[in-house]
């Protein structure tokens, strides 16, 4: 199918697109970034904006950076080069990690991480990745700049905290100290497809001992899933020794499966218990 | 309302006015008369419309035309040599019969190209089955493609390519 029609907006400046929503006020006004999502739902008529600001043109919206404390990464870089930039590999080795199953290498020349996060699918790899690095996203509008953290950004499917006059403009990523420890499991019926189920998993090791375990889910319920709640699990173990099992009815216990039409909710929790376990299994080395 | 829009297609200027709903996809097929890029599923799912913008693949479903005003744009129709005879990569595709109604091979040509042009060039199976993943082909099986490509990929890295 084709979309129908749209007012089609190319600005220069972030603030230029700013202003630009804000004289849009009572039309439908969607951003678009790589398109990669959106592009097939207008395709669709899922998604049928009356003016679509594309924000390809804006200088400076690409760019990977670092400072001693935090990676910055431009809402508008592709996701081939996140995957390939040196310093996340160095400094945040999730992220490529977790990309390995997003897509295909031709969709990642386009899709971009900010158009990814905004479009909030809780089958999405990078919105629970950004999740579990306690990622911070720096969004504007003619009101000012905020910055909000990923767990309160991601609230439901499809749904953001973003305000629709606000712009995601860049992902801030804590440094993994080195003593860091990421895991990444998916299964997909092809790679690159949805996630039936996909787990992430990060712990902080210190002389053995553990601390901040965090597991986050995608794939398997209607929202982004990170969860942290496990010092009572953790405290005081050697990472070798952490108690998987527990750790997994732990999760278990905080989701409810939902059956879609190609997988039912029981084997997608009997998946989420495969992975998690070979996700503690890495993480404890 | 029409959107003037000017690229390069193939090495050509195109200069046309086009609607904002007008996929690159629909541009290159119907308003250059390119028919050799395909048009499978138009939701970025089956890589038959796969073209290379600004030097990389990409899905020309999932742009409008009016988005790629300023791109430098290459089709099937570029990846031949100049004097019109079939490339390298499009002679294994024919050796190794990697093709059998054709529908996905200008697609599956482009994003092979661009594996065996990048720096991770390598002959390990496995690695050009996800170059292709991408890409449906409902009549091979795909293992001849792989022949092709894995070919085409020594010869690169022997530097014969």
């Amino acid at each position: 199918m084709k979309p129908p029609n749209f007012q089609y907006k190319r600005p220069f400046s972030i603030d230029e697109a700013l202003a630009i929503i804000d004289n849009c006020k009572d039309l439908d006004v969607r951003i678009i970034a790589g398109g990669q999502s959106l592009i097939p739902m207008m395709n669709f008529r899922v998604a049928v904006p009356e003016v679509l600001v594309d924000l390809g043109a804006i200088q400076g919206l690409t760019t990977i950076q670092k400072d001693s404390d935090f990676l910055y990464i431009g809402a508008m870089a592709t996701a081939t080069s996140v995957m390939q930039s040196d310093l996340i590999l160095r400094n945040a080795p999730l992220i490529p990690l977790a990309y390995e199953h997003v897509a295909h290498p031709t969709i990642r020349n386009r899709g971009t991480l900010g158009g990814n996060l905004c479009h909030c699918d809780p089958a999405s790899e990078m919105p629970m990745v950004m999740s579990v690095l306690q990622a911070k996203l720096i969004v504007a509008s003619t009101r000012g700049v905020r910055c909000i953290s990923a767990k309160d950004f991601f609230k439901d499917l499809y749904t953001t905290a973003l305000e629709p006059d606000e712009i995601l403009t860049q992902i801030r990523v804590p440094f993994a100290s080195h003593s860091t420890r990421f895991a990444f499991e998916e299964i997909s019926l092809r790679k690159g497809d949805y996630a039936i189920v996909g787990i992430a998993g990060s712990i902080e090791t210190k002389q053995g001992s553990c601390k901040n375990l965090r597991i986050g889910l995608c794939g398997v319920s209607n929202v982004v899933a990170c969860f942290d709640q496990f010092s009572d699990l953790t405290q005081g173990c050697r990472v070798e020794n952490i108690p998987t099992e527990k750790i997994i009815e732990r999760v278990r216990s905080q989701i409810n499966f939902e059956s879609t039409a190609s997988v039912s909710a029981a084997y997608r929790k009997y998946a989420t218990e495969g992975l998690i376990r070979r996700v503690v299994d890495r993480l404890r080395g | 309302m029409k959107y003037d829009v000017k690229m390069k297609v193939n090495g050509d200027l195109v200069e046309e006015q086009v609607t904002s709903r007008m996929l690159l996809s629909d541009f290159i097929r119907d308003v250059l008369g390119l028919t050799g890029t395909h048009i499978g599923c138009e939701h970025g799912v089956c890589g038959s419309c796969t073209i290379k913008i600004d030097g990389v693949t990409n899905r020309a479903c999932l742009i409008f035309a009016v988005q790629a005003n300023g791109a430098d744009i290459s089709t099937i129709e570029g990846l031949s040599n100049e004097d019109g005879s079939m490339s390298i990569l499009q002679e294994l595709f024919s050796k190794h019969q990697a093709l059998q109604c054709g529908f996905c091979t200008p697609g599956i040509l482009l994003a092979a190209q661009e594996f065996i042009d990048g720096p991770g060039v390598t002959v390990d199976r496995e690695t050009v089955r996800e170059v292709i993943s991408g890409n449906l082909c409902r009549c091979t099986g795909y293992e001849t493609i792989v022949d092709a490509v894995v070919e085409a990929a020594a010869l690169k890295i022997e530097g014969e390519l």
